[in-house]
C-alpha cells in the first residue's frame, strides 16, 4: 500500500526536442488515475521515466512525499512499480506458470524445478483475477486478453504497489475489455495505485477517480472525475472544440477503387466495397477480423485467391508493394516500428524510402532534391525533429508516425 | 525475493538495452565517422608501438608491403560488407576465391585461352556463386549461414576435383602485372583495390541501391512495404560478394604466380572479423566501407607485426585471435561510453 506517487514538474528533452515540458500529477493509493492525451502527447515518455528507463532532466518523482530517483528499471521494480505495456512481454512457447514465475521458478530439494509449487503459485495469482486459465497451458495458445491477464498475474505475484497500464484495451474484444475493467476496479479496492493510460472516454469515465489530460508534453488539467466530462476532456486533449457527432456529407468525386468478392483462404471471404475521390472509408472490426488483411491484399503484400480489384475502372493485379505504389496506392502500416520504419535510419532516409525511384538518375540519388522534398513534408506535417538527419528512433511515437 | 528482482531487472535492462540500442544508433549517424575514428586511434597506437619496437616498420618498403598484403583481405571484406549489412553472412568467399581463380587460370594455361577470357570466366564464376547463394537464401528462406557453408564446401570440392590437388602455374606476364605492375610508382594492385573501395563507398552512400541495402538490413519488412524489392537487393549483395571474391582470387594468384586448391582456406572468418571490427553490425542496417578498410588494416598490421618482431610463425594465429578480441572489446566499450555520455 502506498499513500501517493507524485510526479512533480518533470521535464524531459531529447536531442533538442522537449518531449515533456511540465508534467505534474498525484497518483493516490487505492485509486485509479487516468492519463489521457493524443498520440505524441508524452504518455510513453512519462511511463518510461516511471519505469526507470529515462531520468527526468528537471523535476522529481516522490513516493509518499519522499523525493526519490528511479535510476534504472530494477529500482522501479523495487519500489513496487509494475507496468503492463501495449506489447506484451511474455515467452510464448512457455507455460502460463513458467511465465508467471519467470526467473524465479521454485526449486525442489533435488535442485530440479518444483512444478507443483510453481503451478500453485500461478493458480493463486490467477485466482485473484478470477481468471479461468490453466497454469499448464502454453501462452501462445491463449487469446490476447488472456495473455494480458497472465501478465497482470505476474505483476501481482511480485509485490506490486503501483500498476501502470498503457492502453491495455487496444487489442481486446468488448467482453475482454469489460472483464479487464472489472478486474482493475477490484485491484483498486485491494489498495493498489493504478495509472491507466487510454484515450477511450467510456473506459476513462468508467474507471477513473482522477483524470489528468496532457497535450504536447504538458499537463493541461489534472482534476477529479467529478470536475470533468467527456466533452471537456476531448476538448482539453485536442486543444479545440471537437464535435463527436460530426457527420461529414462531403461531395464525393469519381469512383477510384472497387473491390469485388475479394477472398484469401483463411483470412478473407467475399469482401466488397468501393471508394471515391475525397472519401474516407473506415473499416471497423476486432483484431483478427480481417481489417489488416484487406489492406495487405490491396497493397500486394498478400496474394488474393479470388475476387477482383478495380482501380480507375480497370481490373488490376497487384503483384507486390512496389507495384501498388506505382499504381498510386500508399500504405501506413499498423505497426510503425516493425513494418513502417528503419529505426536506425534518419528522418530523411525513411521519408523517401518509398519514392527513391523518383529521386534518382541512373541510380544516383539527387541529394538536393531529396532534402527539399523532406523539408517540405516536415513543415507540412509539422514533424518535430531537430533536423531531417536525426535518426527516426529518437523521435516521439507520434512524430515517428 | 532478491533473485526475483534480479531476474526481473534483468528483463528490464534487456529492454533498456534495446532502448539504448536505438540511442546508440542515433549516436552512430551523428558521428558515423567518429566510430571509424576510434578504430583509427587503435591502429595509430598500434602503429606507434610497432615503430618503436621495430625501426623497419615505418620504412616505405614495409608500409607498401603491408598495404599490398592487405589488398586480398580488403577486396573480400568490401564484398562482405554489403552482405553483412543486410544481416546476412557469406562464408563461401574463400572457396569462391580459389575456384574462380583456378578455373580461370586453368583455361589460360591448359587450354590456351587469352588472359582476358580467363579473367572474365573467373569473374563470372564469382557472380554465379553469388546468384546461387542469394537465390537459395531469399527464395527458400534458408539461413545464409547454412547456404554459404554449403557452397563453401561445394566450391572447395569443385576445385579439388578440377585441380586434382595440384597447383596451376606458371602465370602469364600480363596476369602478374596486376600484382607487380606500377603506375606512376604506385602498385597497380593498390590502385585497383582502392578504386573498388571508392566505387563501393559511392554505391553505399549515394545510390538508390545503397540506400536499399541499409533499409533491407535495418528493417526488411518496412523496406518491402516501402516498395523495395528486398529479395533482389539481398541477392545482389551476395553477387557483389562473389564478384569481389573472384577479384581477390585473381589478385592472389597474380601475386603468388599460381592458383591452388588451398588458396583462401579459412579466410572467411578473418573477413567477417575485419568487417565487424570496422563497425558493420552483424544484425544489419549499419556499416560503411571506410570502417571495413580500417578493420582490414588492423588485422594486416598484426600479421606485419608478427613478421617484423620475429615472433615464431606458430604464434601468428594466437596473436591474431587475441588482437581481434581486444579490438572488438575496445569498440564495444567505446560505443557504450559514448552512449552513456549522450544520455546525460
Amino acid at each position: 500500500m502506498i499513500e501517493s506517487l507524485e510526479v512533480r514538474n518533470v521535464v524531459k528533452r531529447f536531442s533538442g526536442v522537449t518531449a515533456l515540458k511540465n508534467m505534474h500529477f498525484k497518483l493516490r493509493g487505492g485509486s485509479v488515475h487516468c492519463l489521457v492525451g493524443e498520440n505524441g502527447a508524452g504518455k510513453s515518455t512519462l511511463i518510461k521515466i516511471l519505469a526507470g528507463h529515462y531520468m527526468p532532466d528537471e523535476g522529481e518523482i516522490a513516493l509518499d512525499g519522499q523525493p526519490l530517483r528511479i535510476a534504472n528499471p530494477r529500482e522501479s521494480q523495487r519500489l513496487g512499480i509494475s507496468i503492463i505495456h501495449q506489447e506484451l512481454l511474455l515467452v510464448p512457447e512457455l507455460s502460463v506458470a513458467e511465465n508467471i514465475s519467470l526467473g524465479r521458478l521454485p526449486k525442489a530439494g533435488s535442485g530440479l524445478i518444483d512444478w507443483k509449487s510453481a503451478q500453485q503459485k500461478a493458480a493463486s495469482s490467477l485466482a485473484l483475477l478470477n481468471a479461468a486459465i490453466d497454469p499448464k497451458s502454453k501462452v501462445a495458445e491463449l487469446s490476447t486478453g488472456e495473455q494480458q491477464l497472465v501478465e497482470i498475474a505476474r505483476s501481482l505475484s511480485v509485490d506490486t504497489k503501483i500498476l501502470i497500464l498503457d492502453e491495455p484495451t487496444a487489442s481486446l474484444s468488448e467482453s475482454e475489455t469489460s472483464r479487464l475493467l472489472s478486474i482493475i476496479k477490484d485491484l483498486k479496492k485491494r489498495g493498489l495505485a493504478i495509472l491507466y493510460v487510454s484515450h477511450r472516454m467510456e473506459e476513462v469515465f468508467d474507471l477513473a477517480d482522477d483524470i489528468t489530460v496532457i497535450r504536447d508534453g504538458a499537463v493541461v488539467q489534472s482534476a477529479s472525475k467529478e470536475e470533468m466530462d467527456p466533452d471537456k476532456v476531448v476538448r482539453l486533449m485536442v486543444g479545440r472544440d471537437v464535435s463527436l457527432e460530426r457527420k461529414n456529407k462531403g461531395v464525393h468525386g469519381r469512383k477510384v477503387l472497387e473491390v469485388r468478392g475479394l477472398g484469401r483462404s483463411g483470412a478473407l471471404r467475399n469482401v466488397n466495397f468501393h471508394l471515391h475521390e475525397g472519401e474516407i472509408v473506415g473499416f471497423a472490426g476486432l483484431v483478427g477480423s480481417g481489417r489488416t488483411e484487406i489492406a495487405r491484399c490491396l497493397f500486394g503484400v498478400d496474394r488474393i485467391d479470388e475476387g477482383e480489384i478495380i482501380l480507375q475502372n480497370e481490373t488490376v493485379r497487384i503483384r507486390d508493394p512496389l507495384d501498388a505504389i506505382r499504381k498510386g496506392i500508399g500504405l501506413v502500416p499498423e505497426d510503425r516500428k516493425n513494418q513502417g520504419l528503419v529505426l536506425q535510419g534518419s528522418v530523411k532516409n525513411n521519408a523517401t524510402l518509398s519514392v527513391l525511384g523518383r529521386l534518382q538518375r541512373f541510380g544516383w540519388i539527387k541529394g538536393g532534391q531529396e532534402t527539399d522534398l523532406v523539408q517540405s513534408y516536415k513543415e507540412q506535417l509539422r514533424i518535430k525533429t531537430p533536423s531531417i538527419d536525426t535518426p527516426v528512433s529518437s523521435l516521439s511515437g507520434g512524430n515517428q508516425q | 525475493m532478491q533473485r526475483v528482482h534480479e531476474q526481473e531487472a534483468g528483463a528490464g535492462s534487456a529492454r533498456a538495452g534495446q532502448k539504448s540500442g536505438t540511442s546508440k544508433i542515433s549516436q552512430k549517424s551523428l558521428g558515423r565517422y567518429m566510430g571509424s575514428l576510434g578504430l583509427f586511434l587503435v591502429i595509430l597506437v598500434f602503429g606507434i608501438v610497432l615503430s618503436i619496437l621495430s625501426p623497419v616498420f615505418l620504412s616505405t618498403t614495409n608500409i607498401v608491403n603491408l598495404l599490398i598484403q592487405s589488398t586480398i583481405l580488403a577486396a573480400l571484406a568490401i564484398g562482405s560488407t554489403f552482405v553483412i549489412m543486410t544481416g546476412g553472412i557469406d562464408q563461401s568467399v574463400g572457396s569462391v576465391l580459389a575456384v574462380s581463380s583456378a578455373v580461370g587460370l586453368g583455361l589460360i594455361e591448359h587450354h590456351g585461352m587469352p588472359v582476358i577470357v580467363g579473367v572474365l570466366v573467373s569473374l563470372i564464376i564469382g557472380i554465379a556463386f553469388g546468384i546461387f547463394n542469394g537465390f537459395i537464401i531469399t527464395r527458400f528462406q534458408v539461413p545464409a549461414l547454412i547456404v554459404t557453408l554449403a557452397s563453401m564446401g561445394i566450391g572447395r570440392g569443385i576445385i579439388l576435383i578440377y585441380t586434382n590437388g595440384a597447383n596451376i602455374s606458371p602465370v602469364p606476364d600480363s596476369y602478374v602485372y596486376l600484382a607487380n605492375g606500377r603506375i606512376l610508382g604506385i602498385p597497380v594492385i593498390l590502385l585497383l583495390v582502392g578504386l573498388l573501395a571508392v566505387i563501393a563507398h559511392i554505391i553505399l552512400s549515394n545510390t538508390v541501391y545503397g540506400r536499399s541495402v541499409y533499409a533491407s538490413g535495418g528493417n526488411e519488412l518496412a523496406a518491402r512495404l516501402a516498395g523495395i524489392r528486398t529479395k533482389r537487393v539481398i541477392t545482389m549483395t551476395y553477387v557483389l560478394s562473389g564478384l569481389m571474391a573472384a577479384v581477390a582470387g585473381i589478385l592472389l594468384s597474380a601475386r603468388l604466380e599460381s592458383a591452388g586448391p588451398t588458396a583462401g582456406n579459412g579466410i572467411e572468418l578473418t573477413v567477417i572479423a575485419a568487417v565487424v571490427i570496422g563497425g558493420t553490425s552483424l544484425f544489419g542496417g549499419q556499416g560503411n566501407i571506410l570502417g571495413t578498410l580500417l578493420g582490414v588494416l588492423l588485422i594486416s598490421l598484426v600479421s606485419n607485426a608478427v613478421n617484423l618482431l620475429g615472433v615464431p610463425p606458430a604464434w601468428d594465429q594466437l596473436v591474431k585471435g587475441v588482437v581481434i578480441l581486444v579490438a572488438a572489446l575496445l569498440d564495444v566499450y567505446r560505443r557504450k561510453y559514448s552512449k552513456a555520455g549522450l544520455s546525460k
